[in-house]
């Protein structure tokens, strides 16, 4: 999951949670206000009731004074409050409506005993008036007024009150019936007054309207009961969603907090140990996070940087090969140089002898410069070789013990010639307590001959002073020797440039001085040869001080030391090479060798099954080290590595391969489960790259190829010497093993000695020619198997190819191609008849 | 000096197998006094140091079919030939020429090209 992704979970979970309040706090305003309405309702209906307990008081005072003027039988009184009391049940009646229009549903059903309490009330009044009323409008009295009929009543009071009824409301009128009904009895005993009845329905009302005046009370107390309980449920809510936002922003903060730290500290961790050059190094990465993916670019980038790392190892090693070819290639162009140069200074010294003897002075002089030249030349060359050899790893230590005191007067007594030859005075002082020394003797004598020849050459009527002293330093002993002039000095940037090759002092001491400016670096390398260095300090116009510091026991260098033989394979190893070997009928002990190194045994053992099938020799490795040591050990005809192994991969090993002169012409084929690297892999020096599974005829084509390009024997026959050094060394140049024979005869020697893979022959050739020499060699037993090239300037004529007739594998004229092209061409198809012969 | 040709003119055995280095040395050793014969290889060298016995052998140490080193070890192990003085020619180099000719028995070691004084001391230091 991103952090993007997981901040955005966050915050919309804080979202949800504070829409979650706003709705509750909604939702609770509108049960707070529903509360509130209802409330209002019931204070009104309250206020309405308490009114109406009020007049029902003074209607039941009114009511007692009738009843008292009844029975005091002031009727006249009594019938003049009457209409009073009818608009009094008027007003009541209406008040009931209205708090019965105030009230809810539950409230409206305990109005009922109010409302047929009022209907009695109005029965009893009309019974009073029917009491008080005088005895003349008795008669006149309309039908439909009740008399003493309470069934005529109650109808009269039906029909009669229509027009009252239809103001009030209709739910009112079947209690009133009910009630008339019901109390029709009572005029017809009249134990009890109408007075009186009636009085006791208004003080029945005040009963009713005292309970509804408490109902209404106990409602109110209840709704503002809820009310506000639901405002505390809000706000324990909302209090209860505060703390849980809060508790999951801090949980967030923290664990953000945490991570981003403990990712942060890792990559730190990831970036230093890159930085300090451990790009084996990789950051653990977990999760697809944008830091996982910041680690994973790390590592992409390391992974990057060790590959260009292996690749510019890989070609920094070429190039050191390339100037160790350099260097061998002028070793060996020193000696070539040499010979004609030893002739030159050699009968130019002859020659001086016989002017001499003769006294032709003028040839003498002439013949001085020609030999001094050469000798110029000579030493030239000489150091040239010198430094070739040291730098292309040609040159071996010799070690002895030796005295150096004794050196530094064989040196001095070497040197004081020359001392002599510019009037300088030459010191030799040693230290008693100098000793013997364990070292090279002939390169400290040449360094040192080499610094007093510099001294003396620089100085003019001064001291040459060398010297030797002992010294105890870094736990070891070492000799110090000094040579110290009184010359011409040098300034600071000079004596920088010394040491350096092909850099005189000044470009303008050769002239003066003559040396070749390689006399200094030689010995500089061959001090550190063994182990030491040389130092200078010098003042232009004082002197020159060199300082030789030689360790007194000098260790052979790490590359000559033997290392102590391990056992190359592995006894599990051995027997499954055994078992594999045996599955084949014989080993041809001279079978070119394959090294198989992958760590899985099925691909070992099937690569190997093949290989042994064809015949080849093959030996396992399961690791890459092991694989390494073996093929230094061995030097087989080719290496099948497999990429991918615990510990030191295919890639280490084939650099480690590639970067050894030893082993760099092991040919290796890579065989490995990704394609991809294949043009990595070949850029490193491997010969091939195959992917798994192996295709065992591809593979074992490969390793025939390449045990093919192994060049074999040539036998070169051609009369011109010439011709012949230049193709015997084009040849040797290309890896053949080349043997010369200037005509046929001792070609057919040569035959006897050693049969060549191939035969490179001249046609025109004094005593035995070319023909001759096919004729003997196809009589031969074997000899008609040879592969022969001829190389002629000759036109062959139709007779001539009759002659060659079906031995001839092919012709090269020399005259088709340049010269200079002759030789690469003549290499081109050797290689090309020896592949295909 | 006739006295010195006739009963002690030193017979030198020189082994080169260049000819011009041949042709130059045993000319110049040939007017010093010398009797000088030649041969161009190792195994001819060998050959003729066992027939003509010379008083001293200049050996040449790169050569064709036997090398200079070869060449000095098999005269050194033969009783018959041991006693003969070699000294090993080589083209300037390194100290292991110089080692590895004495190694190879050679009494005395000197570069080409031929220093002809200095030589003809160590010569003469040799066959005193």
């Amino acid at each position: 999951m991103t952090l993007r992704l997981r901040v955005i979970i966050f915050l919309v979970g804080l979202l949800a949670l504070a829409a979650l309040n706003i709705l509750l706090g909604f939702r609770s305003n509108a049960v707070r206000d529903n509360g509130l309405a209802i409330l209002e309702r019931a204070l009104q209906r309250q206020f309405l009731i308490v009114e109406m307990q009020a007049s029902a008081e003074d209607r039941s005072q009114q009511a007692r004074a009738v009843e008292v003027f009844v029975e005091t039988g002031m009727s006249g009184l009594a019938r003049d409050q009457l209409p009073e009391l009818d608009q009094d049940l008027d007003a009541l009646e209406q008040e009931i409506q209205r708090l019965a229009s105030a009230t809810d549903s539950v409230a409206l059903s305990s109005l009922d005993p109010l409302v047929e309490t009022l209907g009695r009330m109005r029965v009893a009044l009309g019974e009073l008036e029917v009491f008080l009323r005088p005895p003349d409008t008795l008669a006149v009295e309309p039908p439909g007024q009740p008399g003493a009929a309470a069934v005529a009543a109650a109808a009269e009071a039906q029909t009669g009150s229509e027009p009252e009824a239809e103001a009030g409301s209709p739910g009112d009128q079947p209690p009133v019936d009910a009630f008339a009904t019901d109390s029709a009895a009572a005029p017809l005993e009249p134990v009890v007054p109408p007075a009186t009845t009636y009085r006791v329905a208004t003080e029945e009302a005040s009963g009713h309207l005292a309970v509804l005046e408490a109902a209404g009370r106990d409602r109110i107390q209840f709704i503002t009961d809820e009310v506000r309980a639901v405002a505390r449920a809000t706000d324990q809510v909302s209090l209860a969603i505060f703390l849980a936002s809060s508790v999951l922003a801090l949980a967030m903060a923290i664990w953000f907090f945490w991570y981003l730290t403990t990712r942060m500290t890792q990559l730190r961790a990831g970036a230093t140990e890159l930085g300090a050059g451990h790009l084996d190094y990789r950051i653990d990465v977990r999760g697809r996070d944008e830091l996982s993916q910041l680690a994973n670019a790390f590592n992409g980038m390391a992974d990057n940087l060790m590959m260009a790392l292996t690749k510019v190892e890989a070609l920094r090693t070429a190039a050191e090969d390339a100037n160790r070819a350099k260097s061998t290639f002028l070793a060996n162009m020193s000696h070539e140089l040499r010979t004609p140069m030893n002739a030159i200074i050699g009968y130019s010294e002859m020659l001086m002898e016989d002017a001499e003897d003769e006294g032709l002075d003028s040839f003498t002089q002439d013949l001085s410069r020609i030999r001094s030249a050469g000798k110029h030349l000579l030493s030239l060359i000489n150091d040239v070789l010198d430094l070739s050899k040291i730098e292309a790893g040609k040159v071996t230590l010799h070690l002895t013990d030796f005295s150096p005191s004794e050196l530094l007067d064989e040196v001095a007594m070497t040197i004081r010639p020359m001392a002599s030859a510019n009037d300088n005075e030459l010191i030799v002082e040693a230290d008693p307590a100098l000793g013997e020394m364990h070292a090279d003797e002939t390169k400290v004598r040449q360094t040192l001959l080499n610094l007093l020849s510099n001294a003396c050459k620089f100085t003019n009527q001064g001291t040459v002073a060398v010297k030797a002293r002992r010294e105890t330093a870094e736990d070891s002993d070492w000799i110090i020797f000094s040579v110290e002039d009184t010359g011409i000095g040098m300034t600071e940037e000079q004596c920088e440039e010394v040491f350096d090759e092909f850099t005189q002092a000044d470009s303008s001491t050769t002239k003066e001085y003559g040396g070749t400016g390689l006399g200094l670096p030689i010995s500089q390398k061959m001090c550190r040869l063994l182990g030491g260095d040389i130092t200078v300090d010098s003042t232009v116009g004082a002197g020159t001080t060199f300082t030789v510091r030689l360790p007194a026991d000098v260790e052979a260098p790490a590359a000559e030391l033997q290392a102590p033989p391990t056992p190359l394979v592995s006894a599990a190893e051995a027997a499954e090479t055994a078992a594999a070997l045996a599955g084949a009928a014989d080993v041809d002990e001279e079978a070119p060798l394959v090294l198989v190194i992958d760590d899985d045994p099925e691909a070992r053992e099937l690569i190997m099954r093949y290989l042994v099938k064809e015949g080849f020799r093959v030996l396992t490795a399961s690791e890459g080290r092991h694989g390494l040591e073996l093929a230094r050990a061995l030097r087989p005809t080719a290496v099948t590595l497999d990429v991918i192994m615990p510990g030191m991969d295919g890639w280490s090993v084939l650099a480690a391969l590639k970067h050894s002169p030893k082993t760099v012409d092991i040919p290796v084929i890579m065989v490995t489960t990704l394609d991809e690297e294949r043009s990595a892999g070949i850029a490193l020096g491997a010969y091939e790259y195959m992917t798994k599974p192996v295709d065992a005829t591809r593979l074992v084509g490969l390793i025939h190829e390449l045990q093919d390009g192994v060049p074999g024997s040539v036998l070169v026959v051609e009369d011109d010497d010439a011709t012949r050094r230049l193709m015997q060394r084009a040849l040797e140049d290309a890896g053949w093993d080349v043997t010369e024979a200037e005509n046929g005869k001792v070609a057919l020697e040569a035959l006897d000695e050693a049969p060549p893979d191939l035969v490179v022959l001249d046609l025109i050739m004094p005593e035995m020619d070319g023909f001759e020499f096919l004729d003997e060699l196809r009589s031969r037993e074997g000899g008609y198997r040879i592969p022969v090239l001829v190389v002629t300037a000759k036109d062959l004529t139709a007779d001539d190819r009759a002659r060659l007739g079906g031995y001839i594998t092919t012709v090269f004229k020399k005259d088709e191609v340049p010269e200079e092209d002759f030789l690469a061409e003549l290499t081109r198809q050797v290689r090309e008849v020896s592949d295909h012969g | 000096m006739i006295t010195r040709a006739w009963e002690g003119m030193n017979k030198i055995l020189l082994v080169e197998d260049n000819e011009m280095n041949r042709d130059m040395l045993s000319r110049r050793l040939a007017r010093k006094g010398y009797e000088v014969i030649v041969a161009v290889d190792g195994r001819e060298g060998v050959d003729m140091a066992r027939s003509e016995t010379p008083d001293l052998i200049l050996m040449d140490m790169s050569l064709p079919v036997m090398d200079g080193w070869e060449a000095s070890r098999t005269l050194k192990a033969d009783g018959k030939t041991r006693p003969i003085p070699i000294i090993a020619l080589t083209a300037h180099a390194l100290s292991e020429d110089r080692q590895s000719a004495l190694d190879a028995g050679c009494d005395d070691y000197d570069t080409k090209p031929v220093d002809l004084k200095r030589l003809l001391g160590k010569m003469e230091a040799l066959l005193r």
